[in-house]
């Protein structure tokens, strides 16, 4: 007999508390396709002065294009949907069971809050 | 409650508990299961010569756990099973075991349940009475049900490959001799990928150096279900022993669930032995065989 100490401490609800929100310094362009583009501001690295500055161009904008399923889970992130939520909704559309969608949704609400397109509010 | 079969386990869980984690290795291995918010239930396996001495494992196996810091031990047994509760983290954990001849398997049962409920002993007792170790059926087979693929596969092809991804599940046997492979899949949310035919989309699960020979479809209970059969273009040394390699291969989508189902295999043209069948299910109507 062994100890699953790795699975006692999982868990799961603070992530599902959070409540992801649109980044409102970023720039919003919707196609009216089903598909949308944020532009998202970038800081200026520190190496970014001269003379490195002259040779390496500095992009102060970046953009994202969201594939229409990307859109309608961008569209959830209103700060009012915990991420819980984003996933029953995702569940609910697409008929995937809970953790199918929690795994498929979590990802991506991490790749667009490294990307700085959304952030998430955590509770207390 | 939901029925789940891995390797020789059949086992039945509360809807909402689904296989996060899980092992191929049919000798020993684990599969753990969570609700929404946490891992509820682990089920270990491990092939082993003869009974163990229960009394003696318990008791050494709580002493490890008090080393441990597991706190609140007590044992607790449900015949056949014996084990151990106690707080481990502030959460109420059960382990239990027991020897099941069939198959000379020792397995371990754990239940976590959350933060400041009290366990259930009376859940534990209902889901350790339909643990069963199954043999294969009377054709050599055995039953896989998990992530929603049902599917009856030769005792003899154990699995060889198992990915999960959001929407799209593929498990894939081969016989030990590497002859014989059959995969079958399970992919949702089609209408975001699937912008092709359907039976366009199965001729491109051919590889590449496979020619299609024949091309069918049928519709069965509902279900449209397209058929190929290829031949290997330029057979390779392997086949000129083991005769050319053919690939036939199914795909359909259920309208139950609306999923597609995918099952193929891949075997040399005239092997030495018939090939065992190899069944694929969606829904009570419905069931695509190799």
């Amino acid at each position: 007999m062994s100890a699953p100490a790795a699975n006692v401490r999982f868990d799961w609800r603070p992530m599902l508390r959070a409540k992801p929100v649109h980044n409102i310094a970023a720039e919003i362009r919707d196609r009216g396709d089903g598909i949308i583009t944020v532009i998202v501001k970038n800081k200026k690295p520190a190496y970014q002065v001269p003379p490195i500055s002259w040779f390496v161009p500095f992009n102060p904008k970046r953009e994202f294009t969201l594939d229409p399923v990307g859109t309608q889970v961008w569209k959830w992130c209103d700060g009012e949907n915990t991420v819980e939520r984003i996933v029953e909704l995702f569940m609910e559309r697409y008929g995937l069971t809970f953790h199918e969608a929690r795994t498929g949704v979590t990802d991506y609400l991490r790749t667009l809050m490294k990307r700085g397109v959304i952030a998430a509010i955590m509770e207390n | 409650m939901q029925t789940w079969s891995w390797n020789n386990l059949r086992f039945a869980l509360p809807d909402d508990w689904e296989m996060l984690q899980f092992s191929r290795n049919p000798e020993a291995g684990r599969c753990a299961f969570a609700d929404r918010y946490q891992y509820r239930f682990e089920i270990n396996w491990q092939v082993i010569g003869g009974p163990p001495d229960f009394q003696r494992m318990v008791g050494d196996y709580q002493a490890k756990l008090a080393t441990d810091g597991v706190k609140d031990l007590r044992p607790v047994q449900h015949a056949p099973w014996y084990g151990v509760y106690g707080m481990d983290h502030d959460t109420p954990v059960s382990r239990y075991g027991a020897f099941f001849p069939l198959g000379s398997l020792l397995l371990e049962v754990v239940f976590l349940f959350p933060v400041g409920d009290k366990p259930n002993h009376a859940l534990e007792g209902r889901l350790l009475d339909q643990i069963q170790v199954v043999e294969p059926d009377d054709n050599g087979l055995l039953r896989w049900k998990a992530f929603g693929l049902d599917a009856l596969v030769s005792a003899e092809h154990p699995l060889a490959l198992c990915q999960v991804h959001t929407a799209h599940v593929t498990m894939s046997f081969h016989d030990k001799e590497g002859h014989v492979q059959e995969t079958m899949g399970r992919h949702g949310m089609v209408d975001c990928w699937l912008d092709i035919p359907l039976v366009n989309w199965l001729d491109a699960q051919i590889p590449r150096d496979y020619s299609i020979i024949l091309r069918q479809n049928e519709i069965n209970h509902g279900h449209q279900v397209f058929h190929v059969v290829a031949r290997r273009r330029r057979p390779v040394l392997k086949d000129w022993l083991w005769g050319t390699r053919h690939m036939e291969a199914y795909a359909w989508i259920c309208p139950a669930d609306g999923r597609l189902r995918f099952m193929s295999r891949t075997a040399p043209q005239s092997p030495k032995r018939p090939l065992p069948p190899f069944l694929l299910c969606c829904c009570p109507d419905h069931e695509v065989s190799l």
